[in-house]
């Protein structure tokens, strides 16, 4: 009914126009999709590109995830067992909570490092830029090579295990060997090759800093440390959040250095979840199994952002 | 007056310190990879006794053996046929896309951006599986064609992302005077948008570069021919084989980190603001 008055109507407002309006008017709609046709043309290429290769394949995952598939046979739908499945598996819980411990680690170290260096490197006038050039090499080798460096600094026989040794220190640690810090171990080099990262962050933020409010510190007599941690710093809060957002999200998927250093040992001590994902699906023919853990992944993700912006939206501000 | 002077002298001996203190920074966090130059110019026996020295003779020959035993030559020859092609179609669908989403903006783009951020903030993990069951059966499994699609996809929406923001930048009423003057929308991008958004392109093309030529997740997993490995996997493989051989670990090292260090030294501003504009981990 209402669409009949509204087509009524439409039909009575056109008799209204004289004939060169209506045809302008459509001579315009017509224009304007032939714009929006072009339009979509350019739009197609990549985002069908990426529909095949990410898009495509994550639904495919959420398919697989409830299958008991095992890459060879015909799977059967066997529903959210997959997920039952993963609630009872404990060596899950144990990568879940390395992960945890890796964030935990990346949450306070790198920033830290990054803030301290970020801090004094602000104030240099002079060669900031070289300094800035050299401090970021870190982050550009391939984390290959990066992992097999590290692998001969941690060596028992020629690196610093065998240095402290020679200086006659008693057991030294054994940095990859060691069930207790292998993953810590780990952590520090995927770090060294991070902080870098986070200090460009941060010098960033730092050159948009109101430097009258610091000088009315020093005035008042506080010293640069002080000024520094409770006048600086708070002004940079936004990328500070932001980057402890963006490293808890990666902590959580994070599997290269890992994956190159130590495949999980010894024994299941360095273990992610990731890399346990990466085992069931290349070599333990589980694919369904592990496609619902790297889904499990991604849920994190999606429901970390979520509270994150839902708390924003509350006026926390994060 | 007096007290000028005591402040800028105060202020030279505080930069003193600073320039000292950064100094000893950077010798420090760049010690690894000065560890990995100073080895790959030793003799085996060398690195086991003294690694942390200077090489007594520099082993040049070390780079010989290491380019031919390791087959880098055909590892260098695919990874730079894969990150050409990377570059050259994700850098042209992506400029096209974006320009279509921030200056002609139909109907549905907005899901579209919405669909790249979602995408860009997702692992690659994730679609491993999927892909690696459909390469069996498109036969792309060990073959660069495969390797280099998957490449070509997962650059896409970090690429599409800032190519928007930049895109954003230029002035509409540029393109609509030349959308007056009867140009076509194809034109108006490559006259106009192109040669002004120079910059994004060269910035862009880096970000793709030096995502593929470090990859080794997808290289590594997609990837079982020797012949066909780029030089990131081919590095994983020889380690894998001489792993005993530390000098020869290292000047491969050194050979498959040269070419993208020699390419951020010369465009680090590029590759800085690149990579921390698109904030993702490489």
């Amino acid at each position: 009914m209402k669409k009949k008055v509204m087509f009524l109507n439409f039909r009575i407002r056109k008799r209204v126009l004289d004939m060169k309006q209506i045809k302008k008017t459509k001579l315009i709609s017509k224009s304007e999709r032939k714009r929006e046709l072009l339009a979509w043309t350019m739009i197609l290429p990549a985002l069908l590109l990426n529909v095949f290769i990410m898009g495509g394949p994550i639904i495919g995952t959420f398919g697989i995830s409830l299958t008991d598939w095992d890459g060879i046979r015909q799977a059967s739908f066997i529903g959210l067992d997959n997920f039952k499945k993963l609630l009872q598996d404990t060596h899950f819980f144990w990568a879940a909570l390395n992960n945890l411990k890796w964030a935990v680690f990346f949450l306070i170290v790198p920033v830290i490092f990054a803030l301290i260096i970020a801090g004094i490197l602000r104030k240099v006038k002079r060669g900031q830029l070289i300094y800035r050039t050299l401090f970021f090499i870190p982050y550009i080798v391939p984390s290959v090579v990066v992992a097999k460096i590290w692998t001969l600094i941690y060596s028992p026989f020629y690196g610093i295990t065998a240095w402290l040794e020679k200086l006659g220190i008693q057991n030294p640690p054994k940095f990859l060997a060691d069930p207790n810090i292998s993953l810590f171990s780990v952590a520090f080099v995927d770090s060294w090759r991070y902080w870098v990262f986070l200090m460009v962050l941060f010098l960033t933020a730092f050159s948009q800093v109101d430097k009258s409010l610091e000088e009315a510190a020093m005035i008042d007599g506080a010293n640069p440390v002080q000024t520094f941690i409770n006048v600086t710093i708070p002004q940079i809060r936004p990328t500070i959040s932001m980057v402890l957002i963006l490293t808890t999200i990666w902590s959580v998927t994070t599997f290269d250095f890992v994956y190159l250093m130590t495949g999980g040992g010894p024994g299941s001590s360095s273990e992610l979840v990731s890399t346990y994902m990466y085992r069931l699906a290349m070599q333990n023919q589980q694919p369904g199994y592990a496609s619902a853990i790297s889904l499990v992944m991604v849920l994190f993700s999606v429901v970390f952002m979520s509270v994150i912006g839902l708390l924003r939206k509350r006026g926390w501000e994060i | 007056m007096s007290m000028n002077k005591k402040r800028t002298k105060k202020e030279k001996g505080t930069s003193v310190h600073t320039h000292i203190f950064l100094t000893i920074a950077i010798i420090v966090s760049l010690f690894p990879i000065a560890l990995l130059i100073l080895n790959s110019l030793k003799t085996n026996q060398e690195v086991m006794e003294n690694p942390v020295g200077l090489p007594s003779v520099p082993q040049w020959n070390n780079y010989v053996t290491v380019w031919q035993q390791g087959g880098y030559s055909t590892a260098f020859l695919n990874s730079l046929l894969t990150v050409v092609v990377a570059i050259v179609v994700v850098v042209a669908s992506c400029g096209c896309c974006a320009y279509a989403m921030t200056k002609l903006k139909p109907r549905g783009s907005r899901l579209v951006g919405n669909y790249f951020m979602f995408t860009m903030s997702v692992s690659v993990t994730l679609c491993l599986i999927p892909l690696f069951f459909l390469w069996m059966k498109m036969q792309l499994m060990n073959t660069l064609r495969g390797l280099i699609l998957i490449y070509i996809g997962i650059n896409i929406p970090l690429i599409v992302t800032i190519m928007k923001s930049f895109f954003l930048g230029i002035p509409d009423e540029i393109l609509e005077s030349a959308r007056i003057d009867g140009c076509g929308e194809w034109k108006i991008l490559w006259k106009i948008v192109v040669p002004v958004s120079k910059p994004i392109f060269l910035t862009s093309s880096l970000l793709v570069g030096l995502a593929v030529w470090n990859e080794f997740f997808y290289a590594n997993s997609f990837i079982q021919n020797d012949g066909l490995r780029t030089v990131a996997t081919r590095y994983l493989a020889f380690t894998g084989q001489y792993s005993s051989d530390w000098s020869q670990v290292c000047a491969a090292g050194v050979i498959t980190i040269l070419p993208m260090v020699i390419l951020y030294l010369i465009f680090q501003r590029q590759f800085i603001e690149g990579l921390t504009a698109g904030s993702v981990k490489g």
